[in-house]
């Protein structure tokens, strides 16, 4: 049994990446996939994005309609199953739970009857009703009973250092998390805990050192089971910030995360070293053929594509301040291409299970997106529509028969029948959709793939304005390409120098080109004189244009212009900074720091 | 002392939407023959050119030269505040750090003071040649940006390809392929409809569609627009400003990669 947690960084987007849910979902090959940040809201669960033949979803979307929280976080755990109906699968849970907290089950309008192993939440009493709510509206908890274990798949709240009424938050959702564990623990379940905790590993705060407080190493219950699987393995990122480019030179972080806690289904299970971690793990690791940064690439793509990465940028620079990026810089269009890296900035975190046997027999839990009204009533597939009117007829035919049931056993059992035609016919459906995406269109789309790879290098590429210069240069006679090569030379030197030097510099290469000038002159006075000053003239132009981008200290290499987003005195303020990706500070290859504002400022603070 | 009165104020309002998304900030250059500016993007690889001569103002009166630096977009927030029959009046004081925009409505019952705080800006002034150009086409400017922008939703750079047939607009993408032909057309009732293509010899240059498409934000300042290129040159996109000036984009053409590749 294989369980998954990706972060998806958006459900749909990663739909269209894989041509289907169903082909995302396969992708993964795990029986439990746990997806954090599906970004959905609830009027966005249609059929093409919660369910696939042969899996049944439970989704938790915010509720909160606070500014910037709608339409973001959202998680979703897919069950693989047989048959969602009488199914003695473990994947298949007996119940399932949105949100943690125990106070949500009733805005979802389903029977609150069920929920004896799951409801009843002991030691939140000391929690006001209002902040449970709050911690669980935002979409980031689903709780599924699998018999033999309890899985949580959690999306924890990002806080940045600032943010004080945030990492409130985070503290109360990882405090109430934890007494929901507790009080599980104390009944003696066995708990997996998969998901994007956002706590970081390198971290030093609170957070990390309550997570610590939590594993079996520091007194608690709970092992880290990549961390107990992979004691050695350094490197070992399952997040790269797109801000920085960190995928580039595998700079990230390890904050998608699998836990468990619990006695193993082992009779003996009392024995010394014997625990859930020990007697069924088998193995624990990071999918990272799902990483968006292939190492393969070459040098010079590494350039066009990392630039992508800068589109909306958020750098610490030495102030401290968090800044966005607001022009492309000029690689992107030297480059040219819009070659964006598909996928997630997460990779998936698997773990496989050994010796789970199956339970008893047991049905899919109302929560399932199955009975979602907006899968089940609003939204139909074609497929359904087409067998909606047996159904129909069958149901009717039920409801005189069962007249005299119990109201709430008719519902349930005529809510199977139903179904059974509908499942059905969703096997046909499967027919249906194989035929309307033959391989043939995956095909197409692959040639596609390759020819955009092989346009690549045919492909023309922004002239930098040097290169430009370079090329016109080497079109002219020879007296043209010596004077022309000079400023060149210069210009590289000026690259290496300071950059106060630089205007002087470029002052300098003015008057170079202007001497060639008249010595061009003069050798080829019958030719047409003016186009070639005019020439000369804007080669010089380009040449300080370019020049006048400072060059980083690591690399000398020009920088990237950004301009400051975070509101304070220095809002709206242009910089440069080094224009590769961050990396660890021991690749010299990676961002050396390089910041330095551009000339502009404000006249009044100058007090002139 | 700087007084520059704009009786047609929206043509201020319409220069800065047309280069604020491309500069983040400018010094305007004040002199008795004009108000210019001349500014890079902050990739330094196209350049913007603008100028408005003191003739086309009510009045103007600038007594010694004067460069204020001002940031485009806070310059632009302060324009939007006029009203599009607003006068617009540009003031400021020997060594002040603050410009004043006044706004009079037409029928004078309303009169809008903003100061604006002035920038320091190190920038120098480049002397742009007058250059002879292989090919200059002259077309609808409504019609320049059409193409510029259906194209973006193709491919990422055009070729302009002019010979005497006329002009060609053409890319590529991963969608496919897109080639929009204008041909010479003299013989329209208005003149600003014509297409006019003034060859030398022929060219092919190709541009980043974004920037072509940054410029075409001129496009509310002309019927027309002229498009001056030469192989070895960067390309000229020419709005006239009726009795007043011009606002002049250049960029750069990209190369073949190969070629790129060969020579580094």
């Amino acid at each position: 049994m294989k369980i998954a947690t990706y972060n998806v960084n958006g459900l749909r987007p990663r739909i269209s990446q894989y041509g289907s849910l169903r082909k995302l979902l396969d992708s993964l090959d795990s029986d439990i996939i746990c997806f954090q940040e599906t970004k959905l809201s609830r009027q966005e669960l249609r059929a093409d994005v919660v369910s696939a033949d042969g899996y049944e979803s439970f989704f938790s979307c915010t509720r909160s309609l606070q500014k910037g929280r709608t339409g973001y976080s959202g998680v979703a755990t897919f069950c693989k199953v047989q048959s969602a109906f009488s199914s003695n699968e473990v994947a298949l849970p007996i119940d399932a739970e949105e949100g943690f907290a125990g106070v949500l089950e009733n805005s979802r309008g389903f029977a609150n009857t069920k929920h004896d192993c799951l409801a009843g939440v002991e030691g939140l009493e000391g929690f006001d009703r209002d902040e449970l709510l709050k911690i669980d509206s935002e979409g980031r908890c689903i709780i599924t009973d699998h018999g033999h274990f309890v899985l949580f798949n959690i999306y924890g709240p990002r806080a940045t250092c600032d943010d004080a009424e945030r990492i409130e938050f985070k503290l109360s959702f990882y405090k109430i998390l934890q007494k929901r564990w507790e009080s599980l623990m104390l009944k003696g379940r066995r708990i997996i805990v998969v998901g994007d905790f956002n706590i970081a590993p390198s971290a030093i705060d609170r957070f990390r050192s309550w997570f610590r407080s939590l594993l079996v190493e520091s007194g608690g219950l709970f092992t880290d089971v990549f961390r107990a699987k992979n004691p050695e393995r350094t490197g070992a990122y399952t997040c790269w910030s797109t801000n920085t480019g960190g995928e580039v030179f595998n700079f990230g972080s390890r904050i998608d995360l699998i836990i468990s806690a619990g006695s193993c289904l082992h009779e003996t299970k009392d024995l010394e070293g014997h625990n859930f971690f020990s007697c069924h793990v088998k193995e624990c690791d990071i999918l990272t053929q799902f990483k968006r940064w292939k190492p393969g690439a070459t040098p010079r793509c590494l350039k066009t594509s990392t630039l992508v990465l800068f589109g909306f940028v958020l750098v610490t620079d030495i102030l401290a301040l968090r800044v966005c990026v607001s022009h492309m810089n000029c690689y992107r269009w030297k480059g040219g291409k819009n070659n964006k890296l598909e996928g997630s900035d997460h990779a998936p975190v698997f773990m496989s299970l050994r010796e789970i046997p199956d339970i008893q027999q047991h049905n899919t839990p109302s929560l399932s997106t199955r009975y979602c009204p907006q899968v089940r009533g609003c939204q139909q597939t074609l497929v359904s529509m087409l067998s909606r009117r047996q159904s129909t007829e069958e149901v009717k035919a039920h409801e005189q028969s069962s007249a005299s049931l119990d109201e709430e056993i008719g519902v349930q059992d005529c809510d199977q029948r139903a179904k059974r035609p509908i499942l059905d016919s969703n096997e046909t459906g499967f027919v249906l959709d194989e035929f309307l995406t033959p391989s043939s269109l995956v095909q197409a789309d692959e040639v596609l793939e390759e020819d955009k790879c092989s346009q690549g290098s045919s492909n023309s590429s922004q002239l930098s304005l040097r290169s430009f210069f370079h090329s016109s240069s080497t079109t002219n006679n020879d007296v043209k390409s010596s004077s022309a090569a000079l400023p060149f030379e210069h210009a590289s030197n000026s690259v290496g120098g300071c950059e106060p030097e630089i205007v002087k510099e470029s002052e300098f290469n003015n008057i170079v080109p202007d001497q060639s000038q008249c010595e061009s002159d003069a050798c080829n006075s019958s030719q047409t004189d003016k186009s070639k000053i005019a020439l000369l003239e804007w080669q010089r132009i380009q040449q300080f244009m370019q020049n006048s981008i400072p060059v980083c200290k690591g690399h000398s290499e020009q920088c990237v212009s950004r301009v400051v987003k975070k509101a304070g005195p220095t809002f709206g303020r242009r910089f440069y900074v080094c224009a590769r990706a961050e990396g660890p500070a021991s690749n010299p290859e990676a961002n050396c720091g390089f910041f330095k504002w551009a000339d502009s400022r404000s006249k009044h603070k100058q007090g002139k | 002392m700087l007084e520059l009165r704009l009786v047609q104020g929206s043509l201020l309002k319409k220069v800065m939407e047309s280069i604020k998304d491309l500069v983040n900030d400018a010094n305007f250059d004040c002199s008795a023959t004009g108000f210019s500016l001349q500014a890079m993007d902050s990739s330094h690889v196209a350049l913007v050119s603008l100028l408005l001569r003191s003739e086309g103002f009510e009045h103007y009166r600038c007594d010694r030269n004067i460069s204020m630096g001002m940031n485009l977009n806070n310059m632009s927030k302060m324009l939007k505040c006029a009203g599009n029959d607003d006068i617009i009046t540009l003031k400021a004081d020997d060594g002040s750090d603050t410009v004043t925009f006044m706004f009079e409505s037409p029928t004078q019952d309303k009169i809008a003071d903003f100061e604006m705080k002035l920038m320091d800006i190190d920038s120098e002034h480049l002397g742009i040649p007058e250059a002879e150009y292989h090919a200059i086409v002259r077309m609808p400017s409504s019609e320049f940006a059409r193409i510029c922008k259906d194209l973006s939703s193709i491919g990422d750079t055009v070729v302009i390809s002019v010979t005497k047939e006329g002009v060609k607009f053409s890319t590529r993408g991963d969608i496919g392929t897109a080639n929009v032909v204008c041909r010479q057309n003299t013989t329209v009732d208005k003149p600003e409809e014509a297409t006019i293509i003034e060859m030398n010899e022929p060219v092919s240059l190709t541009f980043a569609l974004r920037y072509m498409n940054s410029f075409t934000k001129a496009t509310p300042l002309s019927n027309t627009v002229t498009i001056s290129l030469s192989s070895e040159l960067p390309v000229v996109v020419e709005y006239k400003i009726a009795e007043m000036g011009y606002i002049r984009f250049y960029l750069a053409p990209k190369i073949e990669e190969d070629d790129e590749e060969n020579k580094s």
